[in-house]
C-alpha cells in the first residue's frame, strides 16, 4: 500500500535524518530518489536488468530506497505505538505527534520523546525490514540504529 | 586464497585483441545468414519461374548439342545451358546479395537506434549540478586515458546498479549507478569503474558491443523471411532442413557473441589497470562490488566472465588465451558455411566474366583473412604472450576446434538448400588442411615470437602477422575448395594414382608460392632472432626488462644447408639410378622414371621436414618449411640439371619448371599431412636445437631415404 501524502513527507523527513548518519553521500540525490520511491516503491527496490551484455558487472545499490522502505515501516510502527499517547493528549493527530518527535531545534515544553522500550521496538522493526529487503546484516544494523538515533537526537 | 605464482606480466594489450576477430566473425555470420535467406526467399518467390527457365534452357542445350558422349560435347552443352540460364541465375544471386544487404542494413539501423532506445528504456537523465564533482573527475580521467571528448554522465533509476557506456563515435554516454556517482570522492571505487568504462571507449568497442548485444534484432526478422514465404505459398518442405540449420547457426552466433562480450571485459579491465598503473584497485572493486551468477548454467550463459576469471586475468594477464576452442570452432564453422555460400553467389554473378575462373581464389581471399584474424592472429598473439610467461600453450584445442567447426559447417552445409557443391574426399581434406593451416600458423607464430626483441611494437609489428595468416588461411580455403574437386574429377576420369602424382604440379601450381612466402618470413625471422636481446618494454606490463625465453638455434644458414644438402643427395640418387639402369627404352619407361623422380625427391623433402618437426619443438612447423622447401627445390633443379648436362638431354626450361613445381607441390601436400606431428612434440622442454645437429640429421635421413627408394627401384626393375 502506498503511503498517503502526509505520511510521505514524514517518511521522507525521517529517512533523510537517518541517512545523514547511514549514508550522507546519498543525500544529494535524496529528493529525486524519494520521488521515484513513492511513485513505485517495488521498482525502486528491484535491481535493474542483471547481466546486461555491456555492463561492468557492478552490483552497487543505493541505500536510500531501502532506507525509505524501512522508514515507511518505522513510521507505521510509530503511528501504532503513539496512538495511545495521542488519545491521552486530547486526541491530537498521531502524525502531528510524530512531526513533533522529529522536530529539530531547541526542545519545547510539549515535545515528546521515545521511551527506551519504544526505541528498542522501533529499532527491531527497522532491522527486520532492512533484513527482509536483503540488506547485509552490518548495514541493516547501522541503518536501524540511524533511525533510532534520528528520533532520539531530534526528539 | 592461494598466492598466485609470481612471473612476468605480459602486456597483452600490445597485441591485436581477439575481441576484434570475434566481432568480425559475428558480422561475417550475420552476412552469411543474409546470403542463405536470400536464396531461400528467391526459391519461395521465384522458384517456379526459375524451374521453368531451367527446363527451357535444358531443352535448348539438348537441341544445340544432342550428342553428349565426349567431354568437349559435354562442355559445349554446359556452355549453352549456363548462357541461357544466366539471367535467371543472376536474379537468384541478387536475392542473396539483397539478403546480406538487408541484414547489414538492419544492423546499422540497430546501431543508430540503440542510443535513443537505451535512454528511453533505462529512463536515463543528465546528472544534476550537485554532481559536478563527479563530472569533473570523469573529465580528468578521460584526459588521462587520452580521449578527446569525455562521455556525458547519465544516471538511471534508483535500481540501476551497473555501469556501462553507449552511444556512437563522437557522442558517447557513461551511465553509472547513482550509488557510485554520489561517492565520487571515494576514488578506490569510483576511479577503477570509470577507467574501465573509458577503456571501452578508447578501444572503440562500444558500437560493436551493442551490435552484438542486439544482434537478434537484426537477424531474427531476416531469418523469418523464408518462413513467411513458406506460409504465403503454403509449402513447408523447405522449413525442417532450414530451421535446424538456422538453430545451429544461432547457437554459433550466440557463442561468438558471448566470447566477444566476455573478452572485451578482460581487455577493458587490463587497459584500465594499465592506465592506473596498478591492477589491485580494480581487483578490489571486482571482489567487493560485483556479484557472481549462481549455478554453472548461469555462469555458462553469462555475458560476463566470472569475477574469479577477471581477477585471475588481472593478476596474471598471461592467462588470457589467444584462441579458445570455442573461437576456433566458431571460426571453422563460419568458414565452412561462408565458403559455399559466397562461392555460389559469385559463380552466378561472375558468369561469363574473366573473373569466373578465379572464384575459388577470390572467395579464399575474402574468407581467408577473416579466419586468419580470428584464429591465426590469435595464435601469434599467444606465442608473444608465451614468450614473456615462458609457457608453452598447446595449440591442440585450437586445431581440434577449427577442424570440428569446419566439419560441423560442412555437415550442416547448405547443399540441400541449393548452395555449394558436394564432392568426395571433402571430409579428409577438411581435416588435413584445416589442422595444417592452424598448425602452420601456430608454428610460424612461435618462430616470429622468438624475434620479438627486435620488433618495434604496435601495428608495425603486426602487419606481417595479418598478411601471412590471411595468406595461410586463404591458401587452406582455396585447397578446401579445389582438392575435393580435383580428387573427385580424378576418380571420375578413372585416373591412376601415378597420373595424379605426375599432374599434381600442374594442377596445384599456385600452392608453391605460399610455402615460398612463409619460408621467406621464417628465414627472415631466423636471422632476426640470432642475437639475444632483452625483451622490449612494450611486451611487458609494468615497464620492467627481462631476457626473453626465445630459441636462437638452429640458425638459418645450417637449416638451409641441411635442406640443400638433402636435395642434392636426392638429385644424386636419381643420377645413380640413371647410371645403374641406363637410358630409358621408351616413353613408358620415361614416364616411370619421371614418377620415380617425383617420389624420391618429394619423399626426401618430406623426410627432412619430418625430422625438423620432430627435433624442433613448437617452431618446427615453420622451420620445416626452411629445410623442406630447399630440399624439394634443389632436388628438382638438381635432377633436371644433371639430366640435361650430365646425360645430354635437351635443355627445356619448361620441363625444369614443371618438374620442380611438381616436387614442391607434392612435398607441400605431404607436409600438410605431417604437420600434426608438431602437436606431439609441442610440450617438449628444450628450445634451442644446434644447427649442425639438424643439418646432420637431415643429410643422414635424406641419404637413407634415397638409398631405400633408389635401391628398391633398381631391385624391382
Amino acid at each position: 500500500m502506498r503511503p498517503v501524502e502526509d505520511d510521505k513527507a514524514l517518511i521522507a523527513e525521517l529517512t533523510e535524518l537517518a541517512l545523514s548518519t547511514a549514508a550522507p553521500d546519498e543525500l544529494v540525490v535524496f529528493e529525486e530518489t524519494a520521488e521515484e520511491f513513492f511513485a513505485d516503491p517495488q521498482a525502486t527496490l528491484t535491481a535493474a536488468r542483471k547481466d546486461s551484455a555491456v555492463g561492468f558487472g557492478l552490483e552497487l545499490a543505493m541505500i536510500t530506497p531501502v532506507a525509505l522502505a524501512v522508514g515507511s515501516a518505522v513510521v507505521q510502527a510509530l503511528l501504532s505505538a503513539l496512538s495511545d499517547h495521542a488519545i491521552s493528549m486530547g486526541g491530537r493527530g498521531v502524525t502531528g505527534l510524530l512531526k513533533r518527535l522529529l522536530r529539530k531545534g531547541s526542545p519545547q515544553p510539549d515535545d515528546i520523546s521515545l521511551s527506551p522500550e519504544q526505541a528498542r521496538y522501533v529499532r527491531q522493526v527497522a532491522l527486520d525490514r532492512a533484513r527482509a529487503l536483503g540488506m547485509p546484516e552490518g548495514q541493516a544494523a547501522m541503518l536501524a540504529d540511524s533511525f533510532v538515533g534520528a528520533m532520539v537526537v531530534n526528539g | 586464497m592461494t598466492t598466485p605464482t609470481v612471473r612476468l606480466r605480459p602486456n597483452v594489450l600490445a597485441h591485436p585483441s581477439p575481441t576484434t576477430g570475434r566481432f568480425l566473425l559475428l558480422i561475417a555470420a550475420m552476412l552469411s545468414t543474409g546470403l542463405l535467406v536470400g536464396t531461400l526467399v528467391h526459391n519461395g518467390v521465384l522458384g517456379t519461374s526459375w524451374s521453368e527457365s531451367a527446363r527451357a534452357c535444358l531443352a535448348q542445350a539438348d537441341d544445340a548439342v544432342p550428342d553428349k558422349t565426349d567431354v568437349p560435347a559435354q562442355i559445349a552443352h554446359n556452355e549453352v545451358l549456363s548462357t541461357c540460364l544466366a539471367p535467371a541465375e543472376r536474379i537468384r544471386a541478387w536475392f542473396d546479395v539483397a539478403g546480406a544487404l538487408l541484414i547489414a542494413l538492419l544492423g546499422v539501423v540497430v546501431l543508430l537506434a540503440t542510443p535513443a532506445y537505451i535512454r528511453r528504456r533505462e529512463k536515463l537523465r543528465e546528472a544534476g549540478a550537485r554532481l559536478d564533482g563527479a563530472r569533473e573527475r570523469i573529465r580528468e580521467l578521460a584526459a588521462e586515458v587520452g580521449l578527446a571528448r569525455p562521455p556525458r554522465l547519465l544516471l538511471g533509476r534508483a535500481g540501476q546498479r551497473d555501469a556501462f557506456v553507449f552511444g556512437l563515435p563522437g557522442r558517447y554516454y557513461l551511465v553509472l549507478p547513482t550509488a557510485l556517482v554520489v561517492r565520487w570522492r571515494s576514488r578506490a571505487y569510483f576511479d577503477p569503474v570509470v577507467r574501465h568504462e573509458l577503456a571501452h571507449l578508447k578501444r572503440h568497442d562500444v558500437p560493436l558491443a551493442w551490435l552484438a548485444s542486439a544482434v537478434w534484432v537484426a537477424a531474427v526478422p531476416v531469418i523469418l523471411l523464408p518462413v513467411i514465404t513458406s506460409l504465403l505459398r503454403w509449402e513447408f518442405s523447405i522449413l525442417p532442413p532450414y530451421l535446424w540449420r538456422v538453430a545451429l547457426f544461432m547457437v554459433v552466433i550466440w557463442l561468438i557473441r558471448r566470447q566477444a562480450l566476455r573478452s572485451r571485459e578482460h581487455d577493458a579491465d587490463l587497459h584500465a589497470a594499465r592506465q592506473a598503473g596498478d591492477w589491485r584497485a580494480l581487483c578490489a572493486v571486482l571482489e567487493t562490488a560485483t556479484t557472481q551468477a549462481k549455478g554453472w548454467w548461469r555462469r555458462f550463459i553469462s555475458n560476463h566472465p566470472t569475477v574469479a576469471q577477471r581477477v585471475a586475468v588481472l593478476t596474471d594477464p598471461g592467462r588470457l588465451r589467444g584462441v579458445s576452442v570455442v573461437d576456433a570452432l566458431a571460426g571453422g564453422f563460419l568458414t565452412a558455411l561462408l565458403l559455399p555460400a559466397l562461392s555460389g553467389t559469385l559463380q552466378i554473378l561472375l558468369t561469363k566474366t574473366p573473373a569466373y575462373s578465379y572464384i575459388p581464389q577470390i572467395v579464399a581471399l575474402i574468407v581467408g583473412p577473416i579466419a586468419g584474424l580470428a584464429v591465426g592472429v590469435g595464435l601469434w598473439r599467444q606465442a608473444m604472450i608465451d614468450q614473456v610467461t615462458g609457457e608453452r600453450v598447446w595449440p591442440g584445442p585450437a586445431v581440434a576446434g577449427f577442424v570440428a567447426g569446419l566439419l560441423l559447417g560442412h555437415w550442416s552445409d547448405l547443399d540441400d538448400l541449393a548452395l555449394g557443391g558436394d564432392w568426395n574426399y571433402s571430409v579428409p581434406v577438411l581435416i588435413v588442411v584445416g589442422a595444417a593451416a592452424v598448425l602452420l600458423s601456430a608454428g610460424t607464430g612461435r618462430l616470429w615470437a622468438d624475434a620479438a626483441s627486435r620488433l618495434p611494437g604496435g601495428p608495425r609489428s603486426w602487419w606481417l602477422g595479418f598478411v601471412l595468416n590471411g595468406l595461410i588461411f586463404a591458401t587452406a580455403l582455396w585447397m578446401l575448395q579445389w582438392l575435393p574437386v580435383l580428387f573427385t574429377a580424378t576418380g571420375a576420369a578413372q585416373f591412376s594414382w601415378d597420373n595424379l602424382v605426375i599432374s599434381a604440379g600442374a594442377l596445384v601450381t599456385d600452392v608453391v608460392y605460399v610455402p615460398l612466402l612463409a619460408m621467406v618470413v621464417a628465414a627472415g625471422t631466423m636471422v632476426r632472432r640470432r642475437h639475444q636481446l632483452p625483451l622490449p618494454g612494450w611486451l611487458l606490463d609494468g615497464g620492467h626488462t627481462a631476457w626473453p625465453l626465445s630459441a636462437r638455434e638452429p640458425g638459418l644458414g645450417l637449416a638451409l644447408l641441411g635442406g640443400v644438402g638433402a636435395g642434392a643427395i636426392a638429385a644424386l640418387g636419381t643420377a645413380v639410378y640413371r647410371l645403374a639402369v641406363g637410358s630409358p627404352a621408351d616413353d613408358t619407361d620415361r614416364v616411370a622414371r619421371f614418377l620415380l623422380w617425383l617420389i624420391l625427391l618429394s619423399s626426401v623433402a618430406l623426410a627432412v621436414s619430418f625430422v625438423t618437426l620432430v627435433v624442433v619443438p613448437r617452431s618446427g612447423g615453420a622451420i620445416g618449411l626452411v629445410t623442406g622447401l630447399p630440399a624439394a627445390v634443389v632436388g628438382g633443379l638438381g635432377t633436371t640439371a644433371l639430366n640435361t648436362f650430365g646425360f645430354g638431354n635437351i635443355l627445356d626450361l619448361g620441363f625444369w619448371w614443371l618438374a620442380t613445381t611438381t616436387v614442391v607441390a607434392l612435398w607441400f601436400l605431404g607436409y600438410l599431412i605431417l604437420l600434426p606431428v608438431s602437436l606431439a612434440v609441442w610440450p617438449a622442454s628444450w628450445r634451442d636445437v644446434p644447427g649442425w645437429l639438424l643439418a646432420t640429421l637431415n643429410v643422414i635421413v635424406a641419404g637413407l631415404v634415397t638409398l631405400c627408394v633408389v635401391g628398391l627401384a633398381i631391385a624391382l626393375r
